[in-house]
């Protein structure tokens, strides 16, 4: 990419702001490389945002500041730092030792000595610390990689049970009712799955809309004589399936709720219903 | 850093301590970041914005939220109302390029150019001495 196309593609506000993805942050990383006047127009896109944030300004509470500060000095220390420090404080005496001695030439050889001496110890607690710092991220490493592998496990054990249940529940001698979606929401799946070998009904949903914040799916069920009542908070939009308990109702609904204390389901919100008459 | 948490979790108590671990991430960071590919600020804004995404688990706005933050009137005078929407659905409220494009149903192509528009609306309206919006526009910061 060219300077100029690389200013019109709309990547470096992108890159700003972290809506941005791996490969086209690469792109742009190297072209900063391939142009350094990028990183002037990084700094003005920047200021520009600064300033526009300043309009919705909100401040938090200000212990918060303090509370950071503490979490931060109780984080474990970062290498560079440590070595940082260690080189300042070593420095320091020696430096007013010399200023008050009038040196003959057996204090300068012991300077010299005790120079060495000092060089030799500092090198080693270089080594020591950087070693500590490799050891200590190797094994953030190994922690972080096992972490991911109990992570995938249990994700392929929740997808293996997922198809043994969806397997088991659309047998033909199943009944299957299906959702009619809202039409604000046509694209949502919902199906109620009555087991009559086992007297259970179970609820398979998938694609619903994406949930405001602080939203969860409710289930509603709707008795004979018209009676509304609450029934399961659903927590995932896709491919979930739960076991519902419908007592003697004659229908189901799905809203998106952000309120727990509603007693019926928002109008507007309703994803879907269906009744099992 | 805490607008753009709590513009995207719109909980004060959650954001808070979202903005708490985003700055540790700044503090573990520090000699990761490379300060000639980037600047400061972008680096703090998209660990914000990253911190605040992950809170969440998705990219999600309500509509409502979106109206909220179009009708400032302090940003009116600002961008062109257009502009103003992706940016507020991007910066604001956490949104992905696609996602932003979902929303207003018009294709992403056009949303990055929206953007990429309106942040260079906004930074000609930079006194570059002061390094904030100029005297005509001022805004109580």
């Amino acid at each position: 990419m060219t300077l100029q196309e690389i200013r019109v593609s709309g990547l470096l506000e992108q890159y700003v702001i972290g809506a941005i993805d791996q490969d086209q942050k690469e792109i742009v990383e190297n072209a900063i490389i391939e142009f350094p006047q990028l990183l002037s127009d990084i700094k003005e896109i920047g200021t520009a945002l600064e300033q526009y944030l300043t309009i919705y300004q909100e401040s938090p509470t200000p212990l918060l500041k303090e509370r950071i500060i503490s979490s931060i000095d109780s984080a474990p220390a970062v290498t560079p730092t440590s070595r940082r420090l260690v080189t300042s404080k070593t420095k320091a005496p020696s430096k007013s030792k010399s200023k008050k001695n009038n040196p003959s030439d057996f204090d300068l050889i012991k300077a010299i000595g005790l120079s060495l001496a000092g060089l030799f110890l500092m090198s080693s607690l270089w080594l020591w610390i950087s070693s500590n710092g490799a050891e200590e991220k190797h094994q953030i490493v190994i922690n972080q990689l096992k972490t991911d592998i109990e992570k995938e496990k249990e994700i392929n054990n929740g997808l293996q049970l997922q198809i043994d249940q969806l397997g088991e529940l659309y047998k033909q001698n199943n009944k299957i009712y299906h959702m009619t979606p809202a039409r604000r929401y046509p694209l949502s799946r919902l199906y109620l799955i009555d087991v009559p070998d086992s007297q259970k009904k179970f609820l398979h949903i998938g694609n619903l809309p994406p949930l405001p914040v602080n939203g969860r799916y409710q289930l509603w069920t709707v008795g004979a004589n018209g009676q509304v009542a609450t029934s399961a908070v659903i927590s995932e939009s896709n491919d979930f399936i739960s076991e519902v308990e419908i007592a003697q109702s004659t229908s189901l609904i799905l809203s998106i709720e952000t309120n727990p204390d509603l007693v019926r389901p928002t109008r507007r919100n309703i994803v879907g219903s269906f009744s099992f008459n | 850093m805490y607008t753009v948490i709590q513009s995207i979790i719109s909980d004060p108590i959650r954001s808070e301590a979202v903005l708490e671990k985003a700055f540790l991430t700044l503090w573990k960071d520090k000699f990761n970041v490379d300060l000639k590919k980037n600047t400061l600020f972008a680096w703090a804004i998209s660990t914000a914005r990253s911190a605040a995404l992950a809170e969440i688990g998705q990219d999600a706005a309500s509509s409502e939220e979106v109206q909220l933050l179009n009708s400032d009137s302090k940003a009116q005078k600002l961008l062109n109302p257009s502009y103003k929407k992706v940016l507020n659905l991007i910066l604001l409220l956490g949104n992905s390029i696609d996602r932003t494009s979902h929303i207003m149903r018009i294709p992403s192509s056009s949303i990055k150019t929206r953007l990429r528009l309106g942040i260079s609306s906004l930074r000609d309206k930079i006194d570059p001495e002061s390094n904030r919006f100029k005297g005509s526009i001022m805004i109580n910061t």
